[in-house]
């Protein structure tokens, strides 16, 4: 008889994942993450916020904001991987994505190594909801009719520009001109004024301001 | 076949490294038993660099080479077997020694793990056509000696890495053709690129380039693995899986747990220690006690299985669970939404089952109908009746049944030679 002990290897991973992850949803307003089972988790779901789209039953396409994913981590995800396995979509079930299955919970989300960390997992799902990260070929789509929408649809792509983790606005006092001036808005170009003054009214007058 | 004389097993047999090594192994004295495993069927390009005659092209491999070496020694017992390694059950490379030549790291990857878990020495023999570099890497077991992973860094395994293919294609190859390259890239585009350019073609995922290595080079490998296997041999091959990487308590030297790299373009030659990395993703390299159970997949039922690993029931019920494989509950259509409701390890899942009959697409198991483990006293009487054959299970498994705390590995060894696929 062997003892039957979770890899210590195995489980600093899995340590380290659940931390990133809930690093992640805590630094995100399009992201929910809960671990399932003993610690520390394998298995998560994972909600986003984000705006997305789907196929309503008179076909229309329109867009949604809640969409859900089951990752799994399986004991030797270090050394091989099924993306299957490892990524399962949970819904909605009329989801209309080039790369995600409208028959059956499985969302194809490119290229995966053994090992690849939990957040780089959920920014790939993320960028393929909100059609950042699409597949323009039909005959290697899972929803070969998303993907010819997503071809004749191109200038309303992506869907969702917003970043899946907040970026945070380094925003400073100008006591003589009454607002804020905007130092530095991490990828968001037009969220300044085109004087680069942004009016915000806080009860807190913090010098960060987080959205 | 004398008790003394050995049985190796060569992984790999009809390449640039292989093809040349067959010959030499008729002529060990030590060896009883050879079996040859290759996937690959013989083109015209390969008679440059490997040790064929026109005449082989259009043949399977392992069938060329197996042949070939009953004529150079008909006194051995010559197994040829036309096969995807990864695919086999573990007892197929039970032996003395084990022997590759292998161009996949996923393939070498397979047989470190086995090899491991059996406890056999292995020696994986590579070459490298524009350095003129010949290599030899002999991995003995125990837990505290080197195997092919403890080397490996981030970039190795993401030589690994998998793309899904959106369209679903099945994967697997004919069983008569080599196996094709990995499934379609379907990378989107990288973030930032605009959406809708098409992805550019990717090579095959764990699947390096040609080494469009010369015949010569080849040759070189195959002698110095011909080499070491006689020394291995002789020392008692198998006599190391004590524990110790190095030299065997007595014969001769070998380069047991050692890399022998040959330079030929500027005449050098180099021995290294390989190093048993103490974070290595393999996790323990503990070779298994595996007890084997004499008898056939068909007449080993479920409830025979239970019964088997009666003192490991602590109150948590058994699960029962075959290394790198899922058992399979139910295979699903991403194209039209068919399914098809089974229970079956997935490793023995023949192309056929997997493919749609309503629109011919292939069929593919959700993460949560794939299951690690099954525990069988959970299931139904009827399915608890049912054989270990048909679940999927073939002569050769190693199977692993474990309680909460312990665990008991078995193997299905009925004796028969159902691996010969040869003709």
């Amino acid at each position: 008889m062997e003892p039957v002990n979770l890899d210590p290897v195995l489980r600093a991973f899995l340590v380290h994942q659940e931390a990133e992850g809930a690093a992640l949803a805590a630094a995100s307003d399009l992201l929910e993450l809960v671990p399932i089972g003993a610690q520390p988790a394998s298995l998560y779901l994972a909600s986003f916020r984000c705006k997305g789209l789907v196929r309503a039953a008179d076909g229309a396409v329109r867009e949604s904001d809640r969409f859900e994913v089951g990752i799994a981590f399986p004991p030797d995800y270090l050394r091989r991987i099924d993306p299957i396995e490892v990524v399962t979509w949970l819904g909605p079930r009329n989801v209309f994505h080039p790369n995600i299955s409208d028959r059956g919970p499985f969302i194809c989300v490119g290229r995966l190594a053994p090992g690849m960390p939990l957040v780089d997992l959920l920014y790939q799902v993320f960028e393929i909801i909100t059609y950042q990260k699409v597949t323009m070929r039909e005959d290697d789509a899972l929803n070969a009719d998303a993907c010819a929408w997503a071809r004749r649809h191109r200038d309303r792509l992506p869907v969702d520009r917003r970043p899946l983790k907040r970026r945070a606005l380094a925003l400073q006092i100008n006591p003589a001109g009454g607002g804020l001036d905007v130092a530095s808005v991490d990828g968001w170009p037009d969220v300044a004024s085109p004087s680069g003054r942004l009016d915000v009214t806080s009860p807190g007058g913090g010098h960060r301001v987080d959205r | 076949m004398t008790a003394t004389m050995k049985r190796v097993v060569v992984v790999g047999a009809g390449g640039n490294i292989g093809s040349h090594l067959v010959p030499h192994l008729g002529r060990l004295p030590e060896v009883g038993s050879v079996l040859l495993i290759d996937r690959g069927v013989y083109e015209a390009k390969d008679i440059a660099s490997q040790a064929i005659l026109p005449a082989d092209v259009g043949r399977r491999k392992a069938t060329v080479q197996a042949r070939r070496l009953r004529r150079i020694a008909p006194h051995l017992d010559v197994q040829g077997l036309h096969a995807d390694i990864e695919r086999l059950p573990w007892g197929a490379l039970r032996g003395d020694l084990v022997l590759a030549g292998l161009d996949s790291r996923r393939a070498r990857q397979w047989v470190n793990e086995v090899a491991r878990r059996l406890g056999v020495t292995w020696v994986d023999a590579g070459v490298d056509g524009a350095g003129l570099l010949a290599r030899l890497d002999v991995y003995a077991p125990g837990d505290e000696a080197a195997c092919l992973e403890c080397a490996w860094d981030e970039r190795d395994y993401r030589e690994l890495e998998q793309a899904y293919p959106c369209s679903g294609a099945v994967d697997e190859p004919p069983p008569t053709e080599p196996p094709p390259a990995a499934a379609p890239a379907s990378e989107p585009p990288p973030a930032g690129a605009p959406a809708g350019e098409p992805p550019p073609a990717a090579a095959p995922a764990g699947e390096p380039p040609p080494t469009a290595a010369p015949a010569s080079l080849g040759a070189l490998a195959a002698a110095l693995q011909a080499i070491e296997a006689a020394q291995l041999l002789a020392g008692g091959a198998g006599v190391t899986s004590a524990g110790v990487a190095g030299r065997p308590a007595s014969g001769p030297a070998t380069l047991a747990g050692s890399r022998l790299l040959i330079d030929a373009a500027h005449h050098r030659h180099l021995v290294v220690r390989l190093p048993r990395r103490g974070d290595c993703r393999f996790g323990d390299h503990r070779p298994w006690t595996i007890e084997p159970l004499a008898n056939r997949p068909r007449r080993i039922s479920l409830d025979d299985v239970l019964a088997l690993g009666a003192g490991l029931d602590d109150g948590g019920g058994l699960r029962l669970s075959v290394a790198a494989s899922r058992f399979v509950r139910r295979l699903v259509c991403p194209a039209c939404g068919e399914n098809r409701t089974l229970l079956r390890l997935e490793v023995s899942l023949a192309a056929g089952r997997r493919r749609c009959g309503r629109c011919g697409a292939a069929l593919r198991p959700a993460a949560f109908d794939r299951a690690l483990t099954l525990a069988p006293a959970s299931l139904p009487e009827r399915l608890r009746r049912r054989s270990l054959h048909g679940l999927g299970f073939r002569d050769g498994e190693v199977f692993t049944l474990a309680g909460a705390r312990s665990a008991r590995h078995f193997e299905i060894r009925s004796g028969r030679r159902e691996l010969d696929q040869e003709n």
